[in-house]
């Protein structure tokens, strides 16, 4: 296969898979700029491999695996360089998690969760993996994903359980 | 709804996003770009990788010829017969002992070159005193000073409209003008001043104008 063949190939990868995976990170982000950014580096690693990443079983796992590496190796870089700016330590936002008359976006809320939270929660209730396989993409245990999910699911509950319910019966 | 139910959250996610859109063409030219990058960045680091290989042999055949005159010597070894080696052998030893140098200093040489490539990996230069910058990373790469951190990155000038507006990028973002297609953004981090980002932005010299 010719270099020009590659592109055009990696080109229709993106087309056919691009609208998926932005909204993935954009659920990852919270931000429209960030979730540009995760997506095109994303893509970016997989054409630096796209020979071997275009025989793969699934180059669409290969590609959300690699965005979730990015998102959550790129928070760890971050943290790391970062000074801790006040008593609110261990939380994403500010927002008060246990105030129920507080409504959010569902994104502002997804937010608040620590960045692995935001991960399992995108790929249990949106990509609507197993906790089976939501373990095996993020090299967790499956009792961690449990875990995890359920305290995302108590955090999210009092943001927004007023939306979600407005939404349904308005 | 007394409880978050997760069907009803996976539902209500994909409600949220639906109208999301990314510019999909946009994104195919940017992926492209960025990892024709990566690949001449695995290109340079693979050729680096050779040549410390190939400098780590060098090495260590050069200290195999310096220290036989010693191991012969030395005890518990059995000393050989010098008069039984033919006298050119000994000359062609040494004349080995000094193209292993020669060789050294080829591919010190080389690697130098090669660094230089890497640093012209990206399209500028920043070189402001007290700020240590690492080497690119795709199309980024942050500097240091003391606790102070700064995040740049080169992008495609279609974009830099979007930072410059109001909800573009984060709070004292230095931004660039555009230079050949692309701009940069300085962000400063955690316990870092726009003052710092403004003043590192001000000496962004663009590779392609250094004389």
């Amino acid at each position: 296969m010719t270099r020009d063949e590659q592109a055009e190939e990696f080109a229709t990868f993106v087309r056919e898979t691009g609208t998926q995976l932005h909204r993935a990170a954009l659920l990852l982000t919270g931000d429209r700029q960030l979730a540009e950014d995760l997506t095109q580096t994303t893509y970016a690693k997989v054409f630096a491999s796209w020979r071997r990443v275009s025989r793969a079983d699934s180059p669409l796992a290969y590609a959300r695996t690699t965005l979730l590496n990015s998102f959550l190796s790129h928070r760890r870089l971050r943290r790391s360089s970062e000074l801790p700016a006040g008593p609110d330590l261990g939380h994403e936002s500010s927002v008060p998690a246990d105030d129920p008359t507080t409504r959010l976006d569902l994104l502002d809320a997804l937010a608040t969760l620590p960045p692995l939270d935001r991960a399992i929660v995108a790929l249990r209730y949106w990509e609507d993996r197993s906790v089976a396989d939501t373990a095996r993409d993020l090299d967790l245990t499956e009792s961690v994903v449990r875990t995890r999910s359920r305290r995302a699911l108590q955090r999210l509950r009092p943001l927004v359980a007023a939306e979600l319910t407005e939404r349904n019966h308005p | 709804m007394n409880d978050l139910d997760p069907d009803r959250l996976g539902t209500a996610l994909h409600d949220r996003l639906r109208d999301e859109r990314p510019d999909l063409e946009r994104l195919v030219a940017d992926a492209t770009r960025s990892g024709t990058r990566i690949r001449r960045r695995r290109a340079t680091v693979a050729a680096l990788a050779t040549c410390a290989g190939v400098a780590a042999v060098a090495i260590a055949g050069s200290q195999l010829a310096g220290s036989s005159g010693t191991t012969n010597g030395g005890p518990g070894f059995a000393e050989r017969p010098r008069t039984a080696e033919p006298t050119d052998r000994t000359f062609t030893g040494t004349g080995e002992s000094g193209s292993g140098l020669d060789e050294l200093a080829r591919l010190a040489s080389e690697q130098a070159e090669l660094r230089e490539a890497a640093r012209d990996l990206a399209p500028f230069d920043v070189t402001v005193p007290g700020w240590t910058c690492d080497e690119p990373a795709d199309e980024k790469f942050g500097c240091t000073r003391g606790t102070e951190s700064l995040h740049l990155v080169w992008r495609p000038a279609a974009s830099r409209p979007k930072y410059l507006g109001p909800d573009g990028s984060g709070p004292g973002t230095y931004v660039s003008d555009v230079h050949g297609g692309i701009f940069v953004t300085v962000e400063p981090g955690a316990g870092t001043s726009a003052e710092a980002a403004a003043e590192v932005g001000a000496t962004l010299a663009w590779t392609d104008e250094r004389s």
